[in-house]
C-alpha cells in the first residue's frame, strides 16, 4: 500500500515551536492547517497512509504536538479514524509515537 | 568436560593418597565400621560440596555482569532528570525560559526517551518480561514529566515557570525518581 510522507524537518521545519501563531515561530498549529491537514485528506481520500517522518528537527514541545496531533483529531472528531491513518517514524526519540498516540486519545478530553 | 577430568583426577589422586598412607605409615589406623553420625555427616559434606559450587555460587554471580550495566543506565537516566529538574529550577530562580535552556529541556527529553530505551531492551534481554510493571510505570512517569515540564504555554515567547508549575515538576520529578531507585534495587535482587 502506497503512503503519502510528511518528514517535519524538510517540509516544515527543523525548530517546531510552541501551539499557535501568535506565541512564536513554526507553531504546531500552523503545521496543522498548511502541511498535516491537507495531506491527512488526501491520504483518506485516496485511502493510504501518511507516514510522519519526526526526526531531523531539534526536538519537540509537548504544546506542539498536541496543538498538530490533538488538533487533527478535534477536527475529525475521532480518534481511531486518525490513528487507522497515521504511521510515525522516530529513531531520534523512541517515545515520540507513543506520547503522539497519548496526545490523539486525549484530544476530545480538552 | 575439563571439569569432569579434574573431578576425577581428585578423586582417584585421594585414593591414592589413601592406599599410600595405610601402606607405606602402618601406624594409621582405619577403622572398616562407620556409625551413624559419621555416616550423616559424611552425607551432608558431600552434599554441601556439590550445593555449593553448583547453585550457591551460580545464583551468587548469575549475570552480575548484565546487573551491573543496567543499574549504571538507570543512574545514568537518574542523571539526565536530574539535569531536567536543575534546568527548570534555574529557570524559577531567574524567573525567565532562555532559549538556551528550551532546546536543552527539550533534548534532555530526547535523551531520557533513548536512556530508557535502552534500560528497556537490556532488561528484556537479560530478565525477559520480570520488570513489565515497573518498565510501565517509569514510562508513565516519563510522560507525565514530559508533559508538566514541556506543555501549558513552554516556550511561549516570555514563558516563565510558576511556584506552582516547580512544586508540580518537583513532585513528578521524585515520583519518577524513586521508580528508578525501587528498579535499581529488584534488578540487584534479582
Amino acid at each position: 500500500m502506497d503512503k503519502l510522507i510528511i518528514k517535519v524537518a524538510d517540509d516544515y521545519t527543523t525548530i517546531p515551536g510552541v501551539r499557535e501563531e501568535i506565541e512564536g515561530d513554526f507553531p504546531g498549529e500552523e503545521f496543522l492547517e498548511k502541511i498535516l491537514l491537507p495531506k491527512f485528506r488526501q491520504a483518506l481520500a485516496e485511502s493510504k497512509k501518511l507516514l510522519i517522518d519526526l526526526d531531523g528537527t531539534a526536538g519537540y514541545a509537548t504544546s506542539f504536538l498536541e496543538a498538530a496531533f490533538g488538533g487533527l483529531t478535534r477536527e475529525y472528531n475521532d480518534p481511531k479514524i486518525v490513528l487507522n491513518t497515521l504511521e510515525f517514524k522516530s529513531d531520534d526519540d523512541p517515545f515520540l509515537e507513543d506520547d503522539i498516540v497519548e496526545y490523539i486519545k486525549e484530544a476530545n478530553d480538552k | 568436560m575439563i571439569k569432569y577430568i579434574i573431578s576425577f583426577v581428585l578423586v582417584i589422586f585421594g585414593v591414592v593418597i589413601g592406599l599410600g598412607l595405610q601402606y607405606y605409615y602402618p601406624f594409621f589406623s582405619f577403622e572398616d565400621k562407620i556409625d551413624i553420625v559419621g555416616l550423616a555427616t559424611l552425607i551432608v559434606t558431600i552434599l554441601l560440596a556439590i550445593y555449593i559450587p553448583t547453585f550457591l555460587e551460580k545464583n551468587m554471580h548469575n549475570k552480575r555482569g548484565e546487573k551491573d550495566v543496567i543499574i549504571r543506565k538507570i543512574e545514568t537516566l537518574q542523571g539526565t532528570i536530574r539535569s531536567v529538574n536543575q534546568a527548570v529550577g534555574e529557570c524559577v530562580q531567574k524567573q525567565m525560559v532562555s532559549t538556551a535552556n528550551t532546546y536543552l529541556i527539550i533534548r534532555l527529553f530526547t535523551t531520557i526517551s533513548n536512556e530508557l530505551e535502552t534500560i528497556i531492551t537490556l532488561t528484556e534481554h537479560c530478565c525477559k518480561n520480570k520488570f513489565k510493571e515497573e518498565l510501565e510505570e517509569i514510562k508513565t512517569y516519563r510522560f507525565q514529566y514530559r508533559k508538566t515540564v514541556t506543555g501549558g504555554d513552554f516556550q511561549k515567547k516570555g514563558f516563565k515557570y510558576n511556584v506552582l508549575d516547580k512544586k508540580e515538576e518537583e513532585k513528578v520529578y521524585h515520583k519518577f525518581d524513586k521508580a528508578l531507585s525501587l528498579l535499581i534495587f529488584k534488578v540487584n535482587n534479582l
